[in-house]
């Protein structure tokens, strides 16, 4: 007991960190897309910290993770920071920058901790689910992740592979959805209803599991769950905060698109402390 | 040419654990065979093309080599982001098999034919483009396709019955079908099989010596090959594709970048930028689009006759 609620406190250490740690380069960097990299940085910490087998030293024995939102490229590109993939010198350097390797969507370096590419919504899914394939052809026990958005989850490939893995029973499959009901022009119940989004995976034949996607404690707990269960690809929808921590961001769509100025940025520590 | 394909890559699997056939549910009465002999690398992913391209992705990302099949058009323009961004960015041994192309499902109409794969195919960097026009050179394409580790992509049509070479290919060179000095004939896919016909003829009835090459891989493009083979001062190209793109840019694009400054008359026969829509069977799209054997040899004659 004592020993997980220490792995507790470091994870929600590194994320609290790390949120510091998004604003301060995006501010730098006039980065977009803040709100939805707080939106999901507990759920990385939690995986990559708390549940994933990574190993930066025998990449190829690894789990393998999909950054399917790939707009949220920096909450990912920091977990890879923390896990020493490479330095806070090297992420400042290549960012965002000309000839940089990180650019605004991850592009796939194995070196670099990053297993696939994205950017184009709805195919993470699909890609990690032929990776979940091959680990079982492999006969490996390795698991794939992918982390997906909620507004991703209108495109038509996100429901083929929910097919395919329910049929093929890839319990070495896990996504996790960042739902904070929030996609590009508002809510997400106004666009385009997931809901009932828990009963329609359900029914597809995935394990299902909501959970507050904030809470390190019960991300690790549904994840470890979702695990016990066999035979069946696995779904853990996050309910989740777009801008989560700061206040001005937090539930609000425009944090998507809005680049930090000085003012709004001291503004954004100051609430985040 | 499926069954060529199919029973090469039976060949190949007994060898080579690691390849992988997946279907979106197409091939029936091509694929049984492989499917009972190697039942585990057979994946029928259903009709999801999309998700084919993505499961094709991460299993060669896992250390897969991937073939994957469908009608033409199916597989490529509605895959084409996930073959452009999974595939070819990231140079995954993914080898994309479009069954048909140009006029090869006749009557079924535009959903199902193509014109333009070929041309939109070759602006994909870092992908090899195939359209082989006889079983021989379905047979050597595959052959790369199996030595490669990259993307691929296969135009398959239906084989002519006869084949124009005499032995097995093994070099480009071998792709020299006839010989001439009047005219040289670049040609692609299986609309070989009209060319040689033409050719054949021409030289029957009219003693026209006419030196015929077939190109059934159009990326990467041997460019010093096309133009070591042009020996006449008048250059044709055929093709059942788009004028945008095709055949007829790569010859015209190796001639500007070699031969400038030599006299040589080039044209070009390929399918118009126009919509094809028109029903009817392969014979007649073809021939309505000027690629039947009697239009060929007309075209070949007046080419001939014009003095420059």
């Amino acid at each position: 007991m004592k020993k997980k609620n220490k792995l507790l406190d470091k994870i929600n250490f590194i994320s609290k960190d790390l949120k510091k740690k998004i604003l301060d380069i995006s501010f730098k960097k006039k980065a977009h897309h803040i709100g939805s990299c707080l939106s999901c940085i507990d759920l990385l910490c939690a995986l990559y910290f708390g549940f994933m087998k990574i190993d930066k030293k025998r990449i190829y024995k690894n789990d393998k993770f999909i950054m399917s939102k790939g707009h949220a490229a920096l909450s990912y590109y920091l977990v890879l920071m923390k896990h020493k993939f490479f330095s806070e010198k090297f992420l400042m350097n290549e960012y965002l920058t000309d000839n940089g390797k990180l650019g605004g969507h991850p592009d796939m370096n194995m070196k670099l901790g990053i297993d696939f590419s994205s950017g184009s919504l709805g195919n993470g899914i699909s890609v990690a689910a032929g990776m979940a394939y091959a680990f079982k052809e492999d006969k490996k026990n390795n698991k794939v992740f992918a982390l997906i958005g909620d507004g991703e989850c209108n495109e038509g490939i996100v429901w083929e592979t929910a097919l395919f893995a329910g049929h093929h029973k890839l319990d070495n499959l896990f996504v996790i959805i960042d739902y904070n009901k929030l996609q590009g022009f508002g809510s997400t119940d106004k666009i385009l209803n997931l809901e009932p989004l828990k009963s329609k995976f359900e029914s597809f034949n995935w394990n299902v599991i909501q959970t507050d996607g904030h809470d390190i404690s019960k991300i690790l707990r549904s994840l470890t769950q979702l695990n016990n269960k066999k035979n069946r690809p696995n779904l853990l929808i996050a309910n989740t905060t777009k801008g989560k921590g700061v206040k001005f961001m937090e539930n609000k769509f425009e944090s998507h698109y809005e680049v930090l100025n000085e003012n709004k940025y001291n503004l954004s520590i100051k609430s985040l402390n | 040419m499926r069954f060529v394909f199919v029973n090469e890559l039976i060949n190949y699997s007994k060898k080579n654990k690691n390849i992988y056939l997946i279907t979106s549910d197409l091939g029936y009465r091509a694929f049984e065979k492989f499917a009972k002999l190697f039942p585990k690398r057979f994946i029928n992913v259903g009709v999801s093309e999309n998700n084919m391209i993505g499961i094709a992705a991460g299993m060669a990302a896992s250390g897969k080599k991937i073939f994957v099949y469908s009608i033409l058009p199916f597989v490529v323009f509605r895959s084409l982001e996930q073959i452009r961004n999974n595939i070819v960015h990231n140079n995954l041994d993914v080898n994309i098999i479009g069954a048909g192309g140009g006029f090869s499902y006749n009557v079924q109409g535009i959903s199902h034919n193509t014109s333009e794969d070929i041309s939109v195919l070759r602006s994909l960097p870092n992908l090899s483009i195939h359209n082989p026009g006889s079983r021989l050179e379905a047979e050597f394409v595959l052959k790369s396709m199996f030595k490669n580790n990259k993307p691929c992509f296969v135009r398959l049509g239906k084989a002519p019955e006869i084949d124009f070479y005499k032995k097995k290919i093994n070099d480009v060179k071998d792709l020299i079908i006839t010989k001439g000095n009047d005219l040289t004939i670049f040609t692609t896919g299986n609309i070989l099989e009209n060319v040689y016909k033409a050719v054949e003829n021409l030289e029957k009835d009219k003693g026209y010596k006419i030196k015929l090459i077939s190109l059934p891989t159009l990326k990467p493009v041997k460019e010093k090959f096309i133009i070591k083979s042009i020996s006449t001062s008048k250059v044709l190209s055929i093709e059942e594709n788009i004028n945008i793109g095709g055949l007829g840019s790569i010859i015209a694009s190796s001639l500007f970048k070699y031969k400038k400054n030599k006299r040589i008359h080039f044209q070009s026969l390929s399918l118009e930028d126009i919509i094809h829509n028109k029903i009817g069977s392969q014979n007649y799209l073809r021939k309505i689009n000027k690629l039947n054997i009697e239009n060929i040899k007309k075209i070949i004659i007046k080419f001939l006759r014009e003095k420059y």
